[in-house]
């Protein structure tokens, strides 16, 4: 008899170790998917002042967009200085950060189509070549993110995981989302 | 539920290569024991035919045997080992040239930050790059058997005509291949054709040795002979069949996990239009001639008078379709393509 409940506690050991590493791996995964948006927003911040100098010879009488965007960068990189990967209050400001920065870009583009010598100047267009190419791969990164974080927050709100969880409180884990919500959830879906 | 059902693919080709190679050891087997078996069986000579018995002779028989089976794998595996898994290497052996250093090209640069980009979606590693100058049509491919062996090239005429999301989608779907290990299926495919094919040169020397050999002992040489070329040539055909098969399959399986890659199935479509319009003029036909051996890799056919059982690739507008169900180029007909020298 004795041995009967012996296993049955050694089994409920084993099934907590391996149910908490699962959860402490799976927080990894997604804290480092964070990390790499982190580097593709700071590649981002880092060229708006590139950017901004290139416009400004061009568009003298612009400088309420201008000074629109730096602070928006600023701002935005501030948030990122002081971010708490998956935490809810800060994914949002972040979020929030970065999409006013994406609106104010989107000004400065923009701008190009109304000042042709600007449009046609090569710094200009091999600028605007990164920018996009940035864009895209914050874009990609967040994707994967979320995904990650999807995957942890299923981890940690299954029954009888979700018990564990909150006896070695780990906590639900926020998506990264900007502005530009909708335009991501309105992709098309495809039938194969 | 596009993603269901494109997992769903991905699960069928996994199921498609295990056939493959069970299909593949059938046959060599199926061919050694009918070989092994017009060898060593040995009919009754005609002055004892009162007992009439079929001797055979199992010493012989598996010498046989395992001599057939030993030629159509090591020249499988031979020719396999010198097509290499190498991307790089077939990729240059191809005509394209590398462009990984390449800085002052802005559609190079173009293209070089949409691979990385597409490499982040996918969670894969960049490959390397090379680019078909030259080429005035829309094509692309990728090589090398692993992801981390991988080369992902594209035409000339792709970067200039391609938008840039466009060219994107077509990175995606050769990222698509590469990441569901294409080639390395492919490469196990033409490595078998070549074994089928040594058996049919053998067959050749057989039949004609046995046709110099004595009477009795050269008949059954030429027989054999006779047996390994039909089997070969079947074999080989069959092969080519089954690649081809295999090959469309692939196709679309791409264009689903390119769209996944980058979640904007209206640019693959877009690309695939283009190709379509310019197929219309004969202008998407590739100069390089080394590419006709590689056109299984190919983004698109390299020739539209290939078609049934022998095309690598499913039919374009059936593939379009698949991307945007709505398309008919008989009421919209083939979008116009403007080839944008500058940008």
């Amino acid at each position: 008899m004795e041995w009967v409940l012996l296993a049955i506690v050694g089994l409920l050991i084993l099934y907590v170790i391996i149910e908490y590493n699962k959860l402490v791996r799976h927080r990894n995964i997604f804290q480092n998917a964070f990390k790499q948006i982190d580097v593709m927003l700071k590649q981002r911040h880092d060229m708006i002042p590139q950017l901004v100098n290139t416009v400004k010879g061009y568009a003298k009488h612009e400088q309420e967009t201008l000074t629109g965007v730096i602070e928006a960068r600023n701002q935005a990189e501030k948030m990122r200085g002081q971010i708490d990967s998956g935490d809810a209050t800060s994914m949002l400001a972040l979020g929030q950060a970065e999409g006013l920065l994406g609106k104010a870009m989107g000004g400065i583009f923009a701008l190009s189509e109304a000042y042709p010598d600007l449009k046609a100047d090569g710094a200009f267009r091999d600028l605007m070549e990164q920018l996009t190419s940035i864009e895209n791969k914050v874009a990609a990164s967040r994707r994967g993110y979320n995904n990650t974080v999807l995957e942890y927050n299923n981890v940690l709100e299954t029954f009888p995981t979700n018990i564990l969880a909150n006896m070695f409180s780990f906590t639900r884990a926020s998506e990264l989302d900007f502005d530009d919500r909708e335009a991501i959830q309105n992709v098309p879906k495809v039938e194969f | 539920m596009a993603e269901m059902s494109s997992y769903q693919l991905g699960a069928n080709a996994r199921k498609q290569s295990r056939l493959m190679m069970a299909m593949f050891i059938f046959s060599v087997a199926l061919i050694a024991t009918v070989i092994a078996a017009l060898a060593s069986v040995r009919l009754p000579s005609e002055t004892m035919n009162q007992s009439a018995q079929v001797i055979v002779d199992w010493y012989l028989f598996g010498w046989v045997a395992t001599g057939v089976a030993t030629v159509i794998v090591l020249t499988s595996v031979w020719k396999m080992l010198s097509m290499g898994g190498d991307g790089v290497k077939v990729a240059q052996s191809l005509g394209a040239t590398d462009v990984n250093d390449e800085t002052n090209d802005p559609l190079i640069t173009r293209y070089k930050n949409i691979v990385e980009e597409v490499a982040l979606g996918a969670s894969m590693p960049a490959p390397h790059i090379f680019v078909l100058e030259n080429e005035p049509g829309i094509n692309a491919f990728a090589a090398g058997s692993s992801p981390d062996k991988a080369a992902i090239a594209v035409t000339r005429g792709a970067l200039k005509i391609l938008t840039r999301d466009e060219l994107a989608a077509v990175v995606a779907h050769e990222f698509a291949h590469i990441r569901n290990l294409d080639m390395r299926l492919n490469l196990r495919v033409i490595g078998l054709i070549h074994g089928l094919m040594a058996l049919y040169v053998l067959g050749r020397i057989l039949m004609h040795s046995g046709g110099r050999g004595g009477k009795n002992g050269g008949a059954q040489l030429a027989l054999i002979g006779i047996a390994l070329i039909l089997l070969g040539l079947l074999g080989a055909f069959m092969g080519k069949v089954m690649q081809a098969a295999i090959s469309r399959q692939r196709e679309y399986l791409a264009d689903a996990d390119a769209t996944r890659f980058t979640s904007d199935p209206d640019s693959l479509a877009g690309a695939l239009k283009k190709i379509g319009s310019l197929s219309q003029k004969d202008a998407n036909a590739t100069v390089h001639d080394e590419l006709e051996e590689a056109r299984h890799m190919m983004f698109a056919e390299l020739s539209n008078k290939m078609s049934g059982l022998l095309s690598t690739h499913p039919p374009l507008v059936k593939r379009i379709q698949a991307l945007d169900p709505s398309f008919d180029p008989e009421i919209q007909g083939w979008p116009t393509v403007e080839i944008n020298e500058s940008t």
